[in-house]
Formats: C-alpha cells, sequence, structure tokens
C-alpha cells in the first residue's frame, strides 16, 4: 500500500467545524450527497505524520489513508475499504467557506451634531461682499462712478436681499460680510474653529461652483456663481427682485 | 443706401457702409432714422448715470448726418475741401443737456474716424473741420489729443457731468483730467481709492511740482 494523502470524511453538520482549518494551504473540500443528509469530503492532506491541531480536531466520521488508485484506507490498515467518489467536485476550502461579513447585533452610535456657532472674530478682515436691499443697491448704480461697478457682481434675491460682490464695496447701508473658502461670514464674526470652513465648504458646496452666504444665527444660503451677474446701470435698473437659491437652516 | 441703413448697421455690428456719391434728401428718411435714434436713446440712457436728458430729435438727426458724411469725406479722397464747408454743417440749435447727449448717441464715434482721417491725411481740410468739432461737443471726443475750455455744459448737468467723468476715467484721459474743474470731479468719482483704481492720476497730484520750501 502507498497513499498519497489523507482524506477525511465528515457529516454535513460537522462541516461547520472546517472553519477553523480555512486557513489551512491546500485544502480543498467536496459534497457527496448520500440519501437524505450529505457527507463532505476533506483532502490535501498529507498522507503521513501528525496533523495539525486544528485538523486534529475535526469531528470527522472517518480518515482514510488515499492511494493514487483512488483507493480509500482505514488508519492503520492494509486493506482499502472502500472507493473516493469519482463524480465528486472538490473546491478550495477558501471557496467552499465564503467569507460574510456579520449582521451588527447592536446598531452603531452617531455622535451628536455638532452646531455651527459664530463668535466674534479676533481680527478685522477686510470686507468682500455686502448684503443690501434693492433699493439701496438701485440707488447706488444709478449715481455710481462707472469704474467702481465695472469691480463689482451682484445678485437678487428679493427686494429686501441683494448681495454685492467684489472691491470697493458700495458705501452703502447693508450687512457686510468677508470672504473664507467660498463662505461668506458677517464681519465681526468667525467660527469657534477655522478648520469650519473648510469643512463647510466641503459639505455645502463641494463643487466651489457657490458662495455659502452665513448669517450671525449660523443660518447659510447657496448662492451658486451663475446668479451673480456683472454691474452695470442697466443691469440694475432692470432688476425687479426674485428668489431662486437654496436655503439651508 | 440710406441714412437708416447706415445707422443701423452702425448700432447694431459696428462697421458702416458709405457711397461715393451725396445722399439724397429721399435717403434720409427722417421718420425711420429718428425712430432708430429714439429705441438706441431709450436703451442707451439705461446705461447713463442718473436721469439722462431727453431725446433731442434735432440734435440726433444731424449729428446722424454729420457722422455719415464725415464718413463719406474720409473715404472719397476726391472730394475737396469746399465738400467738406458745404456738407458738414455746424449745429445750428442750443447746445441743451438734451442736444448734447442726443448728438452724442452718434457722434462718440467720431474720435475713430478722426483718427482714420488724420492717418489717411493729416493736413486735411476734413481733420480741422473734425478738430473744431471735436472742440464744440466735449463729451463726445473724450481721449482724443484736442482738449478744450473745460465743458461748462456738460459740467452743468448731473447725468452729462457723471458721464463725461467716466468716460474720462475709462479712457485714462489725464489731459482733461488735469484741468481743476474736472480733477475735482474725478478725485470725488474714486474717492480713496484714486492709488488702486487709477494710479497715474494719483501720481499727478501727489507728486510736488513747483512747491517752494519755506525757510
Amino acid at each position: 500500500m502507498s497513499t498519497t494523502e489523507r482524506v477525511l470524511l465528515l457529516s454535513e453538520t460537522g462541516g461547520l467545524a472546517l472553519a477553523a482549518v480555512r486557513s489551512q494551504p491546500g485544502l480543498r473540500v467536496a459534497r457527496e450527497a448520500a440519501g437524505a443528509e450529505s457527507r463532505l469530503w476533506v483532502r490535501g492532506l498529507p498522507p503521513t505524520g501528525q496533523l495539525a491541531l486544528a485538523v486534529r480536531q475535526l469531528p470527522t466520521i472517518s480518515t482514510f489513508g488515499l492511494d493514487a488508485e483512488g483507493r480509500l484506507f482505514p488508519v492503520a490498515s492494509l486493506t482499502p475499504t472502500t472507493q473516493l467518489p469519482s463524480e465528486l467536485e472538490w473546491q478550495p476550502i477558501q471557496e467552499f467557506l465564503r467569507l460574510e461579513l456579520p449582521t451588527a447585533a447592536l446598531p452603531g452610535q452617531l455622535p451628536a451634531p455638532h452646531p455651527l456657532r459664530l463668535v466674534p472674530a479676533s481680527r478685522a478682515m477686510e470686507g468682500a461682499a455686502l448684503l443690501t436691499t434693492l433699493a439701496a443697491w438701485q440707488t447706488y448704480a444709478s449715481s455710481a462712478p462707472e469704474i467702481r461697478l465695472q469691480r463689482l457682481r451682484f445678485a437678487v434675491a428679493g427686494p429686501e436681499r441683494v448681495l454685492v460682490l467684489g472691491t470697493p464695496l458700495p458705501s452703502v447701508p447693508g450687512q457686510e460680510h468677508w470672504l473664507h473658502h467660498n463662505v461668506l461670514l458677517p464681519a465681526g464674526l468667525e467660527f469657534e474653529s477655522p478648520l469650519l470652513a473648510l469643512l463647510v465648504a466641503q459639505k455645502y458646496n463641494p463643487h466651489g461652483n457657490a458662495l455659502l452666504l452665513f448669517a450671525a444665527d449660523g443660518s447659510l444660503e447657496r448662492i451658486p456663481h451663475a446668479y451673480l451677474v456683472p454691474a452695470t446701470r442697466s443691469a440694475a435698473r432692470l432688476t425687479t427682485g426674485s428668489s431662486e437659491h437654496d436655503k439651508h437652516v | 443706401m440710406t441714412l437708416a441703413d447706415f445707422i443701423e448697421e452702425l448700432l447694431t455690428r459696428g462697421d458702416v457702409t458709405v457711397t461715393s456719391e451725396p445722399m439724397p434728401p429721399t435717403e434720409e428718411a427722417q421718420p425711420v432714422v429718428l425712430a432708430l435714434l429714439q429705441r438706441y436713446h431709450t436703451q442707451d440712457a439705461q446705461q447713463q448715470p442718473y436721469t439722462a436728458p431727453a431725446f433731442d430729435p434735432d440734435a440726433a438727426l444731424w449729428a446722424a448726418r454729420y457722422l455719415y458724411r464725415a464718413a463719406q469725406l474720409a473715404v472719397v479722397r476726391e472730394l475737396d475741401e469746399t465738400a467738406v464747408q458745404v456738407w458738414l454743417q455746424d449745429y445750428a440749435g442750443a447746445l441743451t443737456p438734451e442736444a448734447v447727449y442726443s448728438a452724442d448717441l452718434t457722434l462718440r464715434y467720431l474720435p475713430d474716424l478722426l483718427h482714420l482721417a488724420k492717418g489717411l491725411a493729416p493736413g486735411d481740410a476734413l481733420v480741422s473741420h473734425l478738430q473744431t468739432t471735436a472742440r464744440q461737443w466735449p463729451l463726445s471726443f473724450v481721449g482724443g489729443d484736442i482738449v478744450g475750455e473745460v465743458p461748462v455744459a456738460v459740467l452743468a448737468h448731473p447725468s452729462l457731468r457723471a458721464a463725461y467723468v467716466d468716460r474720462i476715467i475709462g479712457a485714462r484721459d489725464l489731459r482733461r483730467a488735469r484741468q481743476p474743474e474736472v480733477a475735482e470731479l474725478v478725485r470725488a468719482a474714486l474717492g480713496r481709492y484714486a492709488a488702486e483704481l487709477w494710479p497715474e492720476f494719483e501720481d499727478l497730484f501727489s507728486t510736488p511740482t513747483n512747491a517752494t520750501e519755506p525757510d
């Protein structure tokens, strides 16, 4: 007798224990239908020598030596007792036992949302935008020198809300804002942490195609750059007011 | 080619076509030309500071004819000095704000024509005549090298005054900006941003030229 490898036979339920040897190299598994139940064959073990502890601990029905002709020899027996079924479809044990992510037993806990708060600024920043009224803006545009208008753009959200952008800003009543990462913050205020401007810009303006206008109470409006038009006298005069941009509170 | 065609081309395409022969009065179809000019006045007034002066049909029509004939004289070189005197009549009406602004709708294109005419023949009678016209209509000739007296009539009207200053700043016309009455207006328009908006103007008045040191 000359066996080439050892073969294990397990019941279907015993096959659950195969997870413990899934990392053993070279093991292959096949399922054999046997009446109402099925059995599992495991091969790829060396013909002699002590097997790994995890293999020895498997709940096997039988352990055989396999020769080149497919005959199965019980341990310490010189006579084969059966033949390894030839129709078995062998799979590497890693494919036979596929990994699955476990279902979480308990839901994870989300961190509590951090409210955006504006605090008094530690330093004065140059104004970049002015929130004013349409009437004030139209009066200014009608009389302002053209060279001042050429440096401005504006967007209108209604009779009471006109955003004028550029420098120098017009000298008209309104709320001045300063610009940081496409975020417009009221003059004299800033985020609690300077990093928040970047995070807010990434969250609400990922493509950088808009301005985020913050109010002192932390609410914000998203104003696409496309809504800003060059400041000309005719553009200001012919504006009647509209409201199309997104508002987040 | 009619005067209406000429104005239409000028205002919509920016280039013009002229014929070599004098335009018959029938082709200067006034109602059509006036309708074009009045429509342009309405559009242009939206862009003017304050409230632009009202439309003056006589001045607007005179200026349109003047521009057409000046363009003819510039390209038809066989027309002599007599033709210049006959074709280019001065405006006979009063230079009211309405007349100044209405004439400016087309006279504002004359500086380019003057530049062209000077390039063709600097000593031409047409050039001389256009230079005289430039002194009479200063609002329309900002940026050119003909600087006349301070245009009191222009400065007296809020819209024309602001437009005049706008044009001086836009053309960076230091010759006009250095006139004392005008300099004050330019300084007011630039405010405290003069060094940023027009550094040359700021330098003009910040560099002492004839200051004398006290003992």
